[in-house]
């Protein structure tokens, strides 16, 4: 283990019974919106699942017994409900888009073609995460919004030395997906 | 000519997430390998291309303000002390044998040397005495909990034992061989707790 690892992980360990819950959200809480907002495109939703993620936890703590599975736990509860999210999302949000795009054609100007194709990439991405395994779906997500490697380990709840493999895994799976859906119009 | 690295070892190569003796390591062999080069230059511009879709989900919204934690459900202490005095409360009456009136034996008629022929005093009915025995309990049915939002179609379920081998608990593993749900148990006899 590295020295940095050991400084990070002893206040958790040192916490009372009471304390690690506080703990544990206050690190992970903002970045599991962020990530689900990300995920979904919609930041009340993202905070709303987020809290239910760890409301879960809250009651039923006595099942996971230490800080790496807690924290893997609620990361996977919480992209689970993401992807749920963004499946029964799609069709409101083909619905608005549609509405949104006409909109944008009234109007003129490169930023209105730009946010055309913005939304388009969005509505893309989103389609071939919520069609991947939700574990795949989270590494590309987590390592997307900046996480190292170690982060990224504890949030899977998986040995460091393997996010490497998953990651060029999740990689190429995304990019079968994507093609196989789009072609090469990228 | 060095051994060549992984493919999961090339991907944290590229993101500078390898040890810094390994990152000096495979650079060393890439110059001598041309598979491993080419390898290595599919995976950077495959994580390329894939950083450019996720780019458009970045998360441009105003920065989070972090609200309390949740609480977890926590009584206060005199409402402890009152759950705790009737369910001993209710314990005792279940527990307790329930006792009969005492009967208190019927004057014997007196009999004077003669036979009275007044009728004999109505017999006392028995009462129903009550052992101290309670009934047996129904057995609880202890229902799984999901370890995640899943909809659990198939599954293998796996006697575990957990903390040290003293709760025993049921696994429900899918076929992906996660775990997708936990019951404990109250012993290994597969009754359920």
């Amino acid at each position: 283990m590295q020295p940095e690892e050991l400084a990070l992980g002893a206040p958790a360990a040192a916490l009372g019974a009471n304390d690690w819950f506080d703990a544990l959200f206050r690190e992970h809480y903002p970045r599991i919106v962020s990530l689900l907002t990300r995920l979904t495109g919609n930041r009340g939703q993202a905070e709303e699942i987020a809290a239910d993620a760890f409301s879960k936890l809250a009651r039923r703590p006595l099942l996971l017994q230490n800080d790496e599975s807690r924290t893997a736990w609620v990361y996977r509860v919480a992209i689970n409900a993401g992807l749920d999210a963004v499946r029964s999302n799609s069709r409101r949000r083909r619905t608005e888009e549609a509405a949104g795009a006409e909109q944008l054609r009234s109007g003129s100007g490169p930023d209105v073609l730009e946010e055309m194709l913005r939304r388009e990439r969005c509505e893309r991405v989103r389609g071939v995460l919520s069609t991947m395994k939700p574990r795949d779906a989270e590494l590309l997500l987590l390592r997307s919004g900046g996480m190292a490697y170690r982060e990224i380990a504890q949030a899977l709840g998986v040995q460091i030395g393997s996010v490497g493999t998953l990651l060029a895994r999740a990689e190429r799976e995304f990019e079968r997906r994507y093609r196989s859906r789009y072609g090469d119009d990228l | 000519m060095t051994q060549c690295w992984s493919e999961g070892e090339l991907r944290a190569y590229l993101d500078g997430e390898l040890p810094a003796r390994d990152m000096d390591r495979l650079a060393r062999h890439l110059a001598e390998c041309m598979g491993c080069r080419l390898l290595c230059a599919k995976l950077e511009a495959r994580a390329a291309q894939l950083s450019g879709w996720m780019e458009a989900l970045e998360d441009s919204t105003a920065p989070l303000r972090v609200p309390a934690p949740p609480r977890r459900a926590h009584l206060g202490r005199w409402t402890e002390a009152a759950v705790g005095v009737a369910a001993a409360l209710v314990v005792a009456m279940l527990l307790l044998p329930k006792r009969a009136p005492e009967l208190t034996a019927a004057p014997r008629p007196h009999t004077g040397g003669f036979h009275s022929l007044a009728p004999p005093p109505a017999a006392v009915k028995p009462a129903i005495i009550r052992r101290g025995t309670t009934p047996p309990p129904k057995p609880q049915i202890q229902y799984y909990v999901a370890l995640d939002n899943e909809p659990i179609e198939t599954g293998l379920v796996v006697r575990v034992e957990l903390n040290g081998g003293q709760v025993p608990a049921d696994v429900i593993v899918g076929p992906d061989g996660r775990a997708r749900a936990i019951r404990l148990v109250s012993d290994f006899s597969g009754e359920a707790k």
